[in-house]
């Protein structure tokens, strides 16, 4: 490099140094840290006494439902446990019942009635509002899906206008129901406009208690089991 | 007699040295983010440093930056949980004056000693967060940087309104008020106390000094001798720790006379008897001293204090003749000097009473005789 341009370069470097060396005033820096750690998921089953799990589905059998008649009362009592560590829980079950057709081919009446007893069995309410068995409410139901030929009921654990948390590690709620009852006036005409598996189908919902920014069960259902 | 003369002599010697309210003390721009909660209504402090959430809730978490030192402007940035993550999206209660530029939020007034700035109140956790999709912690980061309100502007025009500057954390992170302050002292020598003039206010307002702040005050000379006389300036300073001498080492200082005259230019502890100028018996001065804090320092010269004294001295022509006149011994360091003179004089006054004595036993026995 010639002479003239190491001058250069030397000017240039130290001008570089000078402006840096100006851009200096006092200051201060700080940083505040927070970390959120999450809580254990919601955990949730379903158990059924008598009942068993078939090895490779979602269907539960039960040998005395096998081949019901007409008004016939068999046992059923689906109870939700809470299965979270840490989380408690608002649990919900939506019970789907297939229907028939009382008349006509559209299917238009539940084939069964859920009860809050087996002996006798005396059937629950079916307006919004009604009692399930003890610590559960009636909070939604359905019309008649003509398609599926189901309706469709939603209790939560609690009251109408107020969840009951549900602790963790494991414990459970009193049965939804405890026995149906095969339609007592079913004829052979109106059953063949039911579903060929007239199954009933119970889906368990729950969701955490904390962080909601809804209190009424209809609206903390629609967040445990949203439709979109 | 005797005694008189030593009283005198011993009266002149409190003048020497003069303290002022003036000192030079660096200031410094200490903030600190300090983070709150509403409890019931009542703000409290936030010491859940990892809290356990659930999706959806909204944890009431109020940060706030505080100023604990000199005014300074203010810029914050948040980090929450990732950087897809727009923490305005989360926050309620957010600052309506932090305006955004580039990555940074700037507090769009000067934050002022003592005061507080609040980010915001609360913050959420999303709904659709899982232990899957973000390990199991979720962090909220907050920065504040503060950069001295004295001698700069923010430009928000630009790209960085803070001009490329990177604050740093201050060097003292306890900002404490010393009322026991180094002042500025003054120390005459060569009788020029006679002749020079510092007011006891010389320099007091550099006890907040900022980068890029200028200090103006002045000096009276008479020459008050028969001779023509030469005064003269030095700066000494016990500087108790390297970067007190170092800021002392920075420091630009001009001296101008009345007529505008530059006298000297340049760094304060490079003048070492300086000469101010030469007067003619009874000629007046007003010397104007400009001192300047470069505005390039850096947080190294914060918070410093260094002790300066401002030592004026002269020699006229009668030195140059050799008669030199006896320089006055200084005040509480020189006591050794009125002792000396002390014992001489009390010898001289005893020489004398045996002299008058034996004077007077002459005279008894002349008179016997």
């Amino acid at each position: 490099m010639s002479r003239k341009k190491t001058i250069i370069v030397a000017i240039v470097l130290a001008l570089v140094l000078l402006i840096g060396g100006l851009i200096a005033y006092f200051t201060d820096t700080d940083t505040a840290t927070n970390q959120f750690t999450l809580g254990d998921e919601v955990e949730i089953s379903i158990t059924e006494t008598g009942w068993t799990k078939t090895t490779g589905t979602t269907n539960w059998t039960n040998s005395s439902a096998l081949g019901v008649h007409p008004g016939v009362t068999v046992a059923k009592d689906p109870k939700i446990s809470n299965d979270s560590e840490t989380t408690p829980a608002y649990v919900f079950a939506e019970v789907i019942v297939p229907c028939y057709a009382s008349t006509g081919t559209t299917a238009d009446t539940p084939l069964y009635t859920l009860n809050d007893s087996s002996d006798p069995a005396v059937p629950l309410g079916t307006t919004v509002g009604s009692s399930g068995n003890t610590g559960w409410t009636l909070i939604s139901v359905s019309s008649v899906n003509i398609t599926d030929k189901t309706i469709t009921y939603v209790y939560a654990w609690g009251t109408s206008s107020e969840m009951t948390s549900l602790a963790a590690s494991t414990p459970t709620t009193t049965p939804v129901f405890s026995s149906v009852t095969v339609a007592p006036t079913l004829t052979a005409a109106q059953k063949a406009t039911a579903s060929a598996t007239p199954n009933i189908v119970v889906n368990a919902y729950g969701i955490q208690t904390d962080g909601l920014s809804v209190t009424a069960p209809t609206a903390i259902y629609a967040l445990a089991h949203p439709t979109n | 007699m005797f005694f008189l003369v030593v009283m005198s002599i011993s009266g002149i010697y409190a003048l020497a040295n003069q303290s002022t309210n003036g000192a030079l003390v660096t200031g410094i721009v200490d903030i600190e983010i300090q983070t709150f909660k509403l409890d019931n209504g009542q703000e409290t402090k936030y010491n859940d440093t990892n809290k356990t959430v659930m999706p959806g809730e909204t944890v009431s978490i109020r940060p706030k930056v505080c100023n604990l030192a000199e005014n300074c402007y203010v810029r914050v940035k948040v980090d929450y949980i990732d950087q897809n993550t727009n923490f305005l999206d989360y926050v309620t209660g957010f600052s309506d004056e932090l305006e955004k530029h580039g990555e940074y939020y700037y507090y769009n007034r000067v934050l002022n000693t003592g005061e507080t700035l609040k980010i915001f109140d609360t913050i959420k956790i999303p709904n659709n967060i899982t232990k899957t999709s973000n390990n199991k912690t979720l962090k909220l980061e907050i920065v504040a940087q503060a950069i001295q309100e004295k001698n700069f502007e923010p430009d928000y025009t630009a790209g960085d309104p803070w001009k490329n500057v990177a604050p740093i954390e201050c060097i003292n992170s306890s900002f404490i008020i010393n009322e026991n302050k180094s002042k500025i002292s003054i120390r005459y020598e060569d009788n020029t106390n006679n002749d020079v003039t510092v007011n006891n206010n010389f320099f007091e307002k550099m006890a907040t000094s900022m980068p890029g702040d200028s200090f103006k005050d002045s000096v009276e000379i008479k020459n008050n001798n028969k001779y023509n006389t030469r005064y003269y300036l030095s700066i000494d300073t016990n500087g108790k720790i390297p970067e007190e001498k170092n800021l002392l080492n920075n420091v630009d200082i001009t001296i101008t006379n009345k007529d505008g005259k530059v006298i000297y230019k340049g760094k304060l502890l490079d003048i070492n008897k300086t000469l101010l100028g030469e007067y003619t018996p009874n000629e007046y001065d007003k010397l104007n001293f400009t001192v300047s804090i470069p505005d390039g320092l850096g947080n190294e010269f914060a918070k410093l204090n260094p002790d300066i004294s401002f030592v004026f001295s002269s020699e006229n022509d009668n030195k140059n003749n050799n008669e030199t006149t006896p320089s006055n011994p200084q005040t509480g360091d020189k006591i050794e000097w009125a002792i000396t003179i002390f014992l001489t004089s009390s010898i001289g006054l005893i020489v004398v009473m045996i002299l008058g004595y034996r004077e007077k036993q002459k005279k008894n026995i002349d008179s016997i005789n």
